[in-house]
């Protein structure tokens, strides 16, 4: 049915989309199980290059989980199983032959709550491209941390204290030091997952400010719970409801003119 | 509200009172061991000047360092000289002597020995020593052994110099020392006055009982022949009490042909098996009831032992069972005993000790039959052997009849042919029946143990008891010669009787009593008889009589005592003598001390223990009596002794200072030299081994159980032993490496390796169990951050999750080390509890440990160990405090990284 769904608005806004860009991430009946539970249903999504997916839907309508399946993050939940095939750029990461954390390096990700290491703001960003060997000399580090940070709109604020610990920068500050972080590592995807749910206002229109800058750059999918948010940075919008994708398409269209009545309903603050 | 209020109230006084409970008695402990430890941390030396005579101390005039440090006893001569100087009316007396001698520690000279070895140049020059005093001179001068009372001397006192004797004149002077002393005697007397009192109410009792026993000696006495044996055919069946005393009666009377005594006997025994067998079997069905009654309720509950609880209750009915059918056997004949011929009795009397075979009663057939027969199988097994040994038994008991037969032969042709044909046959048929027996327990191998094993003892009267033998062999040959064989029989019976007492000299008599009814002559056995009884009660008179004799030599002597003691307390101007079990008095007056030996309120009459300068008159002030409470006799510390120890201290020849031997000595049997130093070192190494092990084998299988393992039933089963592991008693881990580390592994005993691998796996549990709680507790998000830029699982763990981990795992790691520093009971088990005097310079060398010190020395005889137990205990608990303090200061800094 939400497959039906998918097709039935398809084709015009694929065509609309291609015109911008290719796909980059392409997932195909996608079934997510925690143990014996079923999570997600068959879910089908195209995200393309250099576009703001936004995923919007009622808490636990399976989001986040199908987020955390682009990068194989659920591997590291017990008894988790995802059915299905997710491609990026026409490999299947859930090949055998892919390894979970070099797809982990292509595919950066932002969490909900700001998560630096307890390190110095350097060994944050620098981390990632350290253990992926990404960087031969000290001078090349810093100038990936540096260019790291002024991409994630940080380097003014912190270039005096960088060896002062990531954990004492303020709620934003700290996401944006994890966005760098991401992308020190040249992934080719950022996935955040509610980037902007633990911040205030200012911080998030900074946040939102980065991630439109960042979408020329990268293919990016971010799961939230603001609608004006997914409409402000979104370029594509999903809606998924009890674990299945009930519509897709133009970020303007889908809050516009949704076809489905549970979109309408959602968007409208009818339920959820 | 107000309850609100009300119950936060109180919930605050509780945590309050539990709090201050445990730091009270926290506190209580600690000054306890402290005040104790305290004298342990001094020491008093002997400080004097010593002229190391070269022919004394080098006598090759080599000055040869080694010769020098052996020769230890030259300068412990030299010591003892050296007081002898200062005490020089003490040189005379030999006693004397080595009381003076005995005030320095035995090995003290060692240290000096040790020190003059290094610089030889000293022979020949003065130098000042210090050698630690005897621990008992030692425990004295921190006032452990002795209270003392001092009284100033107030007016003038006369003293009076006789040749050996010193009188002390002095107006009302010793009044105060005097009344102390009178005090004490009355109390004393006292208590003397309640022993007699008890040894009175005993003596009472032997009165009432030597009454009884002559009462039945004339009853004895006046009885006639009939009565008699009445008597003792009566003592027969009561008797009955005792199952292997009525076999062994049966056994006696069957010997003799005694019907009577026989049948009655073996009735009363027959009676009691089945009343016996009744009981058990009600008591076993009643057990049956019980767990049928569990079973009912588990299984009401849906408990899984509801089915065991059946078992049970099937097990339980069916022995009950059983008994039941015992029980009837027996009942039956006892009904049979009083109609059988003798033959047919003496046929069943085997049924007496061995369980008749007999249907299994009305649980046969149930399954548990087969369970239950496995268990006993190993019985049988027992049984069976047993079996074969009475076989044997008997085979040697016909061969020796034969063998008297054989030798009665050329004298009684006919006696002879008839003890074969009675003897033989009767031996004969009871080893057929023991190889019936025999043949049954192993054909069927059903055969239960016996319910009553007590009884197997008189299972074969003859094999514990040879009368019954010689009595069926003589008997027949008594027609021949009566007295003769009366004789011997009487003579074997006393012998008997002196061996035994009681019960099996009444079995003796019915014996003889039997063996006269079969006699036909009743009349030398009734005199045997009469002799017999009276002789038992005779011996039972004279052990009262003896008892009692003691009894009122102890309570007159006590009365005496008492008596004296208030005679003496009651008469001040006669005074009162003091021996050596009287507390000492001590005047000391004119530069020097007069012990008293006898006081009055005005007058001391005593001898010299330090020679006084002069005699005459001393004004008030200048004098003192001291009084010391414990008596001579019951320290180790002589009256001489302490005057000396006294006048050295007064003249600064004693020091006290720091024991520094605690910690730089090895232990020693003597206290005031035993120290630390070795168990310090063994525990040093028992330590380093501990940590090298247990904590990266700890905190590797801690790492992987919690980040790499799978979740799995292996996985649970190893989470669950761990756990299991951590709660095992210590002792158990020293058998384990005893066992494998020692006798396997063939590691040397008492070894630091040993007790490190030993201690390692006590901490194992504690340091895994630790860390993985501090691994669990870091945060999800890092290792969900560390990932998504691309970490490997490893990475992720070791880059992030350790570090973040790392207070928890050395907090942990640390408590198990403390733990295992103060574990004692693994320790003895390998041998760690050997005395060692060096310290260990390898993991291999013989060591001891802290704790095992601190357990050695609390188990030291004398009263020097208390100290330094205490002080053992201490410093044990300062490495404890560092060591949690160490914890507690590496976890906070390590936190701040957060």
């Amino acid at each position: 049915m939400a497959s039906g769904a998918v097709s039935g608005t398809g084709p015009t806004v694929e065509a609309g989309l291609k015109a911008v860009a290719k796909t980059k991430v392409r997932a195909r009946n996608v079934s997510v199980f925690y143990g014996s539970k079923q999570a997600l249903f068959d879910i089908s999504l195209d995200m393309p290059e250099k576009t703001v997916t936004a995923l919007i839907g009622p808490s636990g309508c399976g989001k986040s989980t199908f987020l955390r399946s682009i990068n194989r993050m659920n591997d590291t939940i017990e008894g988790c199983r995802v059915e299905g095939e997710i491609d990026i750029d026409g490999e299947n990461i859930n090949d055998r032959s892919i390894d979970p954390v070099l797809l982990r390096a292509r595919v950066g990700m932002v969490f909900q709550k700001p998560n630096p290491f307890p390190k110095s703001i350097f060994d944050n960003v620098a981390y990632g491209a350290r253990i992926h060997g990404l960087a031969s000399t000290k001078k090349e580090m810093e100038s990936i941390v540096e260019s790291s940070l002024e991409r994630a709109g940080l380097w003014n604020e912190v270039k005096d204290r960088l060896n002062q610990p990531g954990t004492g920068l303020s709620g934003g500050q700290q996401q944006r030091l994890v966005i760098a972080r991401a992308i020190a590592v040249n992934p080719e995807i950022i996935l955040m997952d509610e980037p902007c749910s633990a911040l205030d206002p200012i911080a998030t229109a900074k946040i939102e400010e980065l991630i439109d800058e960042l979408r020329l750059n990268y293919c990016i999918v971010i799961v939230t719970h603001s609608m004006a948010q997914a409409a402000r940075v979104s370029q594509q919008t999903a809606f998924f409801h009890m674990g299945k994708l009930v519509e897709t398409g133009n970020t303007e269209l889908i809050f516009t003119n949704p076809r489905d009545t549970r979109t309408q309903d959602y968007i409208t603050g009818r339920f959820g | 509200m107000r309850r609100r209020y009300r119950e936060e109230l109180r919930f605050r006084s509780y945590g309050v009172a539990a709090i201050l409970f445990a730091i009270t008695s926290l506190c209580v402990l600690l000054v306890s061991i402290v005040t104790e430890a305290v004298s342990a941390f001094s020491r008093h030396d002997l400080s004097i000047d010593l002229y190391l005579d070269p022919a004394v101390v080098d006598p090759s005039g080599e000055r040869d360092p080694e010769a020098i440090r052996a020769n230890v006893s030259a300068f412990s001569d030299l010591i003892r000289g050296e007081l002898r100087e200062l005490f020089p009316d003490a040189a005379e007396d030999r006693d004397l002597r080595r009381q003076l001698a005995r005030m320095v520690s035995t090995l003290s000279a060692e240290e000096i020995a040790a020190r003059v070895a290094r610089s030889p140049e000293l022979v020949g020059s003065t130098l000042r020593i210090e050698a630690p005093l005897s621990d008992r001179i030692d425990l004295y001068l921190k006032g452990l052994v002795t209270g003392q009372t001092v009284w100033e001397g107030v007016g003038s006192a006369d003293v009076l110099k006789t040749s050996e004797v010193i009188e002390i004149r002095s107006q009302g002077a010793f009044s105060e020392a005097y009344r102390a002393l009178a005090d004490r005697l009355a109390d004393e007397a006292e208590g003397r006055k309640q022993l007699a009192g008890a040894s009175e109410s005993a003596i009472v009792r032997a009165d009432e009982r030597i009454g009884a026993l002559q009462a039945e000696r004339t009853k004895l006495a006046s009885l006639g022949a009939e009565s008699l044996s009445d008597i003792v055919r009566q003592s027969v069946i009561d008797e009955g009490e005792d199952l292997s005393a009525l076999s062994r009666i049966a056994g006696r009377a069957e010997a003799s042909g005694d019907v009577q005594t026989f049948r009655a006997a073996l009735g009363s025994a027959f009676a009691k098996r089945a009343d016996d067998a009744n009981r058990e079997a009600d008591e076993l069905l009643a057990r049956g009831d019980a767990f049928q009654r569990k079973a009912l309720e588990a299984e009401a509950r849906g408990e899984p032992n509801a089915e065991t609880r059946r078992i049970q209750a099937r097990t339980a009915y069916l022995a009950g069972d059983r008994r039941k059918v015992d029980a009837t056997r027996f009942e039956e004949l006892v009904r049979s005993a009083s109609d059988l011929d003798v033959g047919a009795l003496a046929a069943t009397s085997s049924l007496l000790t061995s369980r008749p075979l007999s249907p299994l009663g009305r649980v046969v057939g149930s399954a548990n039959e087969d369970m239950l027969l496995r268990s006993v199988k190993e019985v049988n097994q027992r049984e069976i052997a047993a079996a074969e040994a009475a076989v044997t038994d008997q085979i040697a008991r016909i061969a020796g009849i034969e063998a008297r037969v054989g030798t009665l032969k050329p004298v009684a042709p006919e006696r002879a042919e008839a003890l074969a044909d009675e003897g033989l046959s009767a031996a004969r048929s009871k080893l057929r029946r023991l190889e019936r027996d025999l043949a049954v327990l192993k054909s069927t191998g059903v055969r239960l143990a016996s319910p009553v094993p007590a009884v197997s003892a008189g299972d074969d009267p003859a094999a514990t008891n040879p009368i019954i033998d010689d009595a069926a062999v003589l008997a027949p040959n008594a027609a021949v010669a009566p007295s003769a064989v009366l004789f011997d029989l009487t003579e074997f019976l006393q012998t008997e009787a002196e061996a035994q007492l009681g019960l099996d000299l009444g079995g003796a008599a019915a014996a003889a009593y039997a063996l006269g009814r079969f006699e036909g002559g009743a009349v030398g056995a009734e005199a045997e008889l009469r002799a017999l009884m009276t002789a038992r009660l005779d011996r039972e008179l004279e052990k009262v009589r003896a008892d009692k004799l003691r009894l009122e030599r102890k309570r007159d002597r006590d009365l005496k005592a008492a008596a004296d003691l208030l005679s003496v307390a009651a008469n001040p101007s006669a005074g009162i003598v003091l021996d050596d079990f009287s507390p000492t008095l001590l005047v000391e007056i004119a530069g020097g001390v007069v012990k008293a030996q006898r006081i009055s309120e005005s007058q001391v009459v005593g001898r010299e223990l330090i020679p006084l300068s002069s005699d005459g008159t001393f004004a008030g002030g200048t004098w003192s009596i001291r009084e010391l409470l414990v008596p001579e006799a019951d320290r180790l510390v002589t009256d001489h002794q302490i005057v000396w120890a006294d006048q050295l201290m007064k003249e600064g020849d004693i020091v006290r200072q720091a024991n520094t031997s605690l910690l730089t000595h090895a232990d020693s049997t003597y206290p005031e030299l035993a120290g630390l130093a070795a168990g310090l070192a063994g525990s040093f190494w028992i330590m380093l081994v501990t940590l090298t092990l247990s904590l990266p084998v700890g905190v590797m299988a801690a790492i992987y159980l919690e980040e790499f393992a799978p979740r799995n039933w292996l996985t649970d089963f190893i989470e669950v032993n761990i756990n299991n592991l951590a709660a095992v008693p210590s002792i158990v881990f020293g058998l384990l490496g005893a066992a494998v580390f020692i006798n396997f592994f063939d590691l040397p005993r008492s070894s630091p390796l040993v007790g490190g691998l030993v201690l390692s796996l006590i901490t194992l549990p504690t340091i895994i169990i630790a860390t993985r709680a501090a691994l669990g507790a870091v945060p999800p998000s890092i290792r969900e951050g560390a990932l998504a830029v691309g970490a490997s699982l490893p990475q992720t763990v070791f880059h992030h999750v350790l570090p973040l981990a790392a207070p928890g795992v050395l907090t942990g790691a640390i408590i198990g080390l403390a733990r295992a520093l103060g574990e004692t009971a693994p320790l003895l088990l390998i041998g760690m509890v050997a005395f060692v005097a060096d310290p260990p310079e390898s993991m291999l060398d013989s060591a001891t440990a802290l704790p095992v010190l601190v357990y050695k020395w609390s188990s030291g005889a004398e009263r020097a160990w208390q100290p330094m137990t205490s002080a053992a205990i201490i410093i044990l608990l300062i490495f404890m405090f560092a060591m949690n303090a160490l914890a507690v200061y590496l976890r906070r800094r390590l936190e701040r990284r957060w």
